[in-house]
């Protein structure tokens, strides 16, 4: 640890009281979140569809992916279009911050006591001074496992 | 097929496409055996596959393409004739090789089976020839027309030694010497093509075609937008109007260069003939007429699957055997057409052929012995709907399951298949004569019309092709009514049940209270038909058909996004997905035994509601239209005109007084009518409005079989039967219901047929 690495940028944005970040290169645009279409039966973390000059964007709603204390009735935020491996995505946050150029030496593992879906959701923690920043995998963030969505009834009920 | 290499890769699509010419014209040639320029060509095709192999090392399929050559050269040279049996041996020679290929664009490497009884067999045969021939005199085969050798060489009779020196590469006659072929084997594939095509024709990725595709529906879309935008500017107006239309052709134009011919499928179809009839003992011929007919790339691969199928079942199904057909005084070769043509914006493809034809009455009896369709249900249907009934799933007419066709999965998937991609497919035939299926394909999918409609705030588009009728239902009782049957909707409409669906439900919306007045789209979905319950629709137009992303797709009621003139999303519903979603497309049989299974406990009784006529007669009404039958106080009559009328469910409902409608007996009829302050109505559908019968007191509400009948005694009753053990009249509601003229005649229902 006491070796310094070679640094990258991440953006960082919140949501609720949560600092995170992604890799500054699968961030395509930055967006305002309007005109939102619902899509009914749809996995709980889709707020809806988009349109982003011609091209429909699914948006994820970041506090949902986080299973954070969520208002539904929220309609507002920023839009973050990303480049995921599956296509690209909307994630919506709360407001953006800063770039933040990051080495591997803050970096830390997600702890084990973190359980479930939101383990692999995210890759780890970046120590900051007055915060953690959560590390986000976008590769797992449109995937919503064992769960065949809307095909069987209530998506919003199974897991 | 990413990571194959580039040459290969080229190598692969190229052979493929030569091997499809190559089956067609061994086909061909057996019918016209002299053919040197099928010859040619098929030697061409076979001996550039062998060339580029040696030059990418491919060594099995080099020899095996070596071997094939060497026959062909025989064939080519004369010094062999062409058989059925040497047809049949290059045929398998062509499947071997497409065999290889499939392997190569798997694993990069030729090596599996080796077909080497192929191989000896394909020099077993060329050598025969040579054994016979070769010792002949070597210029005999220039007294076979060889094209060839003439194009080639001015001087016509030449020895061959300096044929092969004249002739360009690829025609190379002396390649059957081994070491003309180590030469031609580093032939370029591409050599072969004329050069005047390169200066006319570019090949374009399709990737870019459809980028192109995609950046026309955005300009559509604004195009649309701004059509709406009303200015009152001239200047504006005109440029607008411009604009439209440089869209419309640039739309038209991008959308020709998606375009393919269909030929490109049915190239293989002549060969998939001879097999099929060779395998059945049958004699076939097809003709394939509008081959150059273009048809948007993605659905001619969506109509490939479905095509094969019906040539199969023309050929399996439709044609009889030569000893069939030559007591039926047809010529022993049995005939297959395969037709396409334009047809009024859309691409009509015919498959025809002059077998037995299909024998309707059958069709009924079998729908009818395996339950899928009650009788009483199959005896109304007219012979074109008799014969759509084969599209049923789980009917299939064959009688014994062949290795061809027969499997069980028959026509209902060739319709559901056709019906993805927004086309219709239909048939005519006649017993004796022959059967014709035809397929209706839209031109493109990209772009498609759609009824926009309105659920719960928001808008979603359904393809207008699956939507046939929009009614209204009104809770009052005018015309449509939705009511219940152990809490599912259903509708009546024109006699028979529709299953009925709430879009606001399905999608378990918030407020999935249905409105008080809902439209209803009837929806056709597969080989059912159902109600969708909306609010609203908003509007026809043309939309850009988008995919959703990788989070949605595997939702099975969308098939996909638009984006609207206001630049919102809305989603597309997929009414197959919706119907299996809502279980419609199991259900709704269950749901007509239930209705049904009062009136039908035997299936060959018939419902009738009796009631008395004055002097203690009988008289008898069908219960099908029957919606209701109600008591009202007779206070309660309006007189409107002539007419009698009573508020009924907020509506005004007339009344029809059958008694006096009917000729000679209205003497005493008042008195029937009501009994006890109280007048029995009868409530019927009847052409597209809700009416009361005004009819006497209800004796009882039977079903039995009726053995006897006899034409109608007057006007208004339509036949005399004898039920219940009485003589009884048997009312024409409907002819009744003109009689009495209404003047309340309501407009026919909202909905019209929408084809």
């Amino acid at each position: 640890m006491t070796k310094t690495t070679p640094k990258s940028s991440f953006a960082t944005f919140r949501v609720a009281e949560h600092l995170c970040c992604v890799e500054v290169g699968e961030v395509q645009e930055i967006v305002p979140l309007r005109g939102l279409t619902p899509v009914p039966l749809a996995p709980e973390e889709v707020l809806g569809l988009m349109n982003l000059r011609g091209r429909i964007l699914t948006i994820i709603d970041l506090a949902r992916v986080l299973k954070l204390e969520d208002d539904r009735t929220m309609r507002e935020g920023t839009i973050l279009v990303l480049d995921t491996s599956r296509g690209d995505l909307g994630l919506r946050v709360d407001s953006t911050s800063d770039v933040l150029q990051l080495g591997d030496e803050d970096f830390e593992e997600t702890p084990n006591t973190l359980k479930g879906e939101i383990r692999q959701r995210i890759r780890g923690a970046y120590k900051l001074k007055d915060s953690l920043l959560l590390h986000l995998n976008l590769d797992e963030l449109g995937v919503t496992k064992g769960r065949k969505t809307g095909e069987e009834g209530d998506a919003r009920t199974d897991h | 097929m990413s990571d194959v290499d580039p040459i290969i890769q080229e190598f692969l699509v190229e052979s493929l496409e030569n091997l499809e010419e190559v089956d067609r014209d061994l086909v061909g040639l057996e019918k016209d055996p002299e053919n040197s320029e099928k010859i040619n060509r098929i030697f061409r095709a076979i001996h550039t596959i062998k060339g580029t192999c040696g030059f990418l090392e491919f060594s099995l399929l080099e020899s095996l393409a070596h071997s094939g050559e060497h026959l062909l050269s025989k064939l080519r040279d004369g010094k062999l004739e062409v058989s059925s049996g040497t047809t049949s041996l290059l045929l398998r020679l062509a499947d071997a090789i497409r065999d290889i290929l499939k392997r190569v664009e798997a694993s990069g490497s030729d090596s599996g089976e080796d077909f080497e009884e192929l191989r000896e067999k394909l020099l077993a045969t060329a050598s025969r020839a040579s054994d016979e021939r070769v010792a002949e005199n070597i210029n005999e085969k220039e007294e076979k027309p060889d094209t060839q050798a003439q194009k080639a060489v001015s001087g016509g009779k030449q020895p061959k030694i300096s044929l092969a020196g004249a002739e360009t590469e690829q025609k190379r006659p002396s390649s059957e010497h081994s070491s003309g072929t180590r030469l031609a084997g580093r032939t370029p594939a591409t050599s072969q093509k004329p050069s005047s095509l390169n200066e006319t024709f570019v090949r374009v990725d399709v990737r870019i075609l459809d980028r192109l595709m995609n950046l026309v529906g955005e300009l559509v879309l604004t195009r649309n937008q701004l059509l709406g935008s009303q200015t009152t500017d001239p200047v504006e107006a005109s440029a607008i109007q411009q604009l439209n239309h440089i869209t419309g052709e640039l739309q038209a134009g991008i959308m020709q260069t998606r375009m393919q011919p269909v030929s490109k499928i049915l190239g293989r179809f002549p060969r998939l003939v001879r097999d099929l009839a060779t395998s059945c003992n049958k004699k076939a011929e097809l003709t394939i007429e509008g081959q150059e007919t273009e048809l948007d790339r993605s659905l001619i691969e969506a109509i490939r699957d479905p095509l094969t199928h019906l040539v199969r079942n023309a050929v399996d199904h439709g044609l009889e055997t030569p000893s069939e057909r030559k007591e039926a005084s047809k010529p022993e070769l049995g005939r297959i057409w395969i037709r396409a043509f334009h047809e009024s914006g859309q691409v009509t493809l015919e498959i025809e052929d002059d077998g037995r034809g299909i024998d309707f009455e059958e069709i009924r009896e079998k729908a009818i012995e395996k339950g899928i369709v009650p009788r009483s249900y199959a005896e109304q249907l007219d012979r074109d709907e008799c014969l759509r009934l084969l599209f049923t799933p789980g009917f299939s007419t064959s009688q014994s399951v062949s290795n061809i066709s027969g499997r069980g999965v028959g026509l209902d998937v060739v319709r559901s298949n056709i019906e993805k991609v927004n086309g219709m497919i239909d048939l005519e035939s006649q017993p004796g004569k022959g059967t014709v299926f035809r397929l209706r394909i839209p031109l493109t999918l990209a772009i498609m019309p759609a009824i926009v409609l309105r659920c719960a705030g928001q808008l979603y588009a359904i393809p207008q092709s699956s939507v046939k009728e929009l009614v209204r239902a009104d809770e009052g009782g005018e015309g449509h009514r939705i009511e219940k049957i152990h809490g599912a909707p259903v509708l009546r409409l024109r006699g028979s049940l529709l299953p009925l669906l709430s879009l606001r439900k399905e999608l378990q919306l918030d407020s999935d209270d249905d409105p008080a007045s809902p439209s209803i789209l009837v929806v056709q979905a597969g080989d059912r038909r159902f109600g969708l319950i909306i609010d609203d629709v908003e509007d026809t137009q043309e939309i850009v058909v988008k995919p959703l992303g990788s989070m949605l797709e595997r939702i099975p009621i969308y098939a996909g996004a638009t984006i609207m003139g206001d630049g919102k999303v809305a989603l597309i519903l997929d009414t197959l997905g919706l119907a299996q979603r809502a279980h419609v497309i199991a259900e709704s049989s269950e749901i007509r035994n239930q209705v049904e299974a009062p009136v039908l406990l035997n299936e060959m009784k018939e419902g009738f509601l009796i009631f008395r006529s004055p002097d203690d007669g009988r008289m008898a009404v069908h219960l099908g239209p029957l919606i209701r039958l109600e008591k009202f106080r007779e206070e309660k009559v309006e007189h409107l005109g002539g007419t009698r009328a009573i508020q009924y469910r907020g509506d005004i409902l007339p009344l029809v007084p059958v008694l006096e409608l009917l000729p000679e007996r209205r003497k005493n009829v008042r008195a029937l009518e009501k009994v006890e302050g109280e007048i029995n109505v009868a409530i019927f559908e009847s052409g597209g409005q809700t009416v009361g019968l005004l009819i006497g007191p209800v004796v009882d509400i039977v079903e039995e079989e009726i053995e006897v009948r006899r034409p109608a005694s007057r006007d208004g009753v339509s036949q005399v039967i004898v039920v219940d053990g009485r003589v009884t009249e048997l009312l024409d509601v409907d002819d009744l219901v003109n009689k009495a003229d209404l003047p309340l005649a309501v407009e026919a229902p909202a909905g019209k047929e929408t084809t």
